[in-house]
């Protein structure tokens, strides 16, 4: 098939060509551009992130999954450094961009974000918005927030379900507060309700 | 038609498709082979079957290292086929003849470290896609077992369900002496003379593949 090499083209043919074999390029630093320096870093972050997931997401299966056990054996390991929520979130990363999802444009926070399991119900929608673009994870968190609001709107408040599923959100979302902290938190959001009213 | 054939990891059989089919494709047809791995199995395969067997279908063979599109480019109107095998890793000459190619075969053991390739491979052809985004993209199962396959050929089945974008032909190359026997002469195994059930199970195999990649394009 002919392909016309247009300026657009050719650049993106080379990006293509010269993002190969991380290994190779690695011994041509010298040669390489500002922007693809950075480029390098941000594949082999991803890369090394994914190839962790994936090797974490292996030992845990061969605890059946159990995550005590799991945990257990990572405690007699040097992999005991790494801390339980970072194996979590490595473990989650592998699993939601294994599935045939490139992490094209999308920074390891951003992608640590999506692949949250607290993001599930979003997670496919969210990713399909932002992969390729280079968004911020404060934007992508927004993005997050915004859907789940949307979620509740048009629903019938006074479902016990839907009561349950807010209080889980606002919960989540003070869980690192101590409690005075989030009784506080909670009376300035009461406050500015009345406020507004 | 450029069909190339290439996969991240060394031993999925590469070459022995790449021969294979060459010769497959040459019984009616102009094919060049084109060897793009700098360890040049397919070149020796060439050489064998030019100085050995001058009379059978002529499988033209060239060498091209690196960058290889531009040279896919000026070859193909040249020849009805040309057979691409590349080295067994990412590499400069994997990459570039993606971007040309009308076929890509995927060669892949059923089994779980070469498997574990695969989310990587879909990657870069999804990114090769971007610029070439009318190539038609196939796994193929090779180096399987004969004895108790099912149950492997089964699971690697289902994990290629995960990566829509590369579909599995039907057809499973199985591991058989009879390949690496013709490998050394030159020959493909649609021509041995080996009368032997194994021979005409992979003679079988080449044919059906033949089939899916050309008959279905």
């Amino acid at each position: 098939m002919a392909i016309k090499r247009s300026k657009d083209v050719e650049a993106l043919k080379q990006q293509f060509i010269n993002n190969v074999d991380v290994g190779t390029s690695l011994n041509n630093l010298t040669e390489l551009s500002n922007d693809q320096l950075v480029d390098q870093f941000v594949s082999i972050s991803q890369q090394a992130a994914l190839f962790q997931g994936r090797i974490l997401s292996e030992l845990r299966t061969r605890f059946g999954n159990d995550d005590r056990k799991f945990g257990e054996y990572i405690s007699t390991t040097i992999l005991s450094d790494i801390a339980s929520h970072t194996r979590t979130r490595l473990i989650n990363l592998a699993v939601f961009f294994d599935a045939d999802r490139p992490m094209d444009g999308i920074s390891l926070s951003v992608a640590y974000e999506i692949s949250a399991p607290k993001n599930a119900s979003k997670a496919i929608d969210i990713y399909s918005k932002v992969v390729g673009k280079k968004i911020s994870v404060a934007d992508v968190r927004n993005m997050f927030k915004k859907s789940e609001s949307n979620s509740y709107s048009g629903k019938v408040k006074s479902d016990a379900g839907v009561r349950n599923g807010v209080k889980k959100k606002i919960t989540s979302l003070i869980v690192g507060f101590d409690n005075k902290e989030k009784i506080s938190i909670l009376k300035e959001l009461i406050n500015e309700i009345k406020e507004a009213q | 038609m450029i069909i190339l054939i290439a996969s991240q990891k060394g031993g999925a059989g590469k070459t022995t498709i790449a021969t294979n089919l060459a010769a497959k494709l040459a019984i009616d047809s102009d094919v060049l082979l084109l060897d793009a791995d700098r360890q040049p199995s397919a070149t020796e395969w060439c050489i064998e079957r030019k100085e050995n067997h001058p009379k059978r279908p002529r499988v033209n063979c060239v060498q091209r290292y690196d960058d290889i599109d531009d040279t896919l480019d000026d070859l193909k109107d040249r020849y009805e086929y040309i057979v691409v095998d590349t080295p067994g890793k990412d590499s400069i000459e994997m990459r570039s003849a993606m971007l040309v190619a009308d076929i890509i075969i995927i060669p892949v053991r059923p089994s779980q470290t070469d498997l574990n390739t695969i989310p990587v491979v879909s990657r870069i052809i999804n990114q090769s896609k971007k610029i070439n985004p009318n190539v038609k993209v196939f796994g193929l199962l090779t180096m399987a077992s004969t004895n108790s396959q099912v149950k492997e050929i089964k699971e690697a089945t289902e994990f290629f369900l995960d990566f829509p974008s590369i579909p599995l032909l039907d057809v499973v190359i199985s591991d058989r002496k009879i390949y690496r026997d013709n490998m050394s002469e030159g020959l493909s195994v649609v021509e041995t003379g080996n009368l032997s059930d194994s021979a005409a199970k992979a003679k079988e195999e080449i044919n059906l593949l033949y089939k899916g990649i050309v008959g279905g394009h």
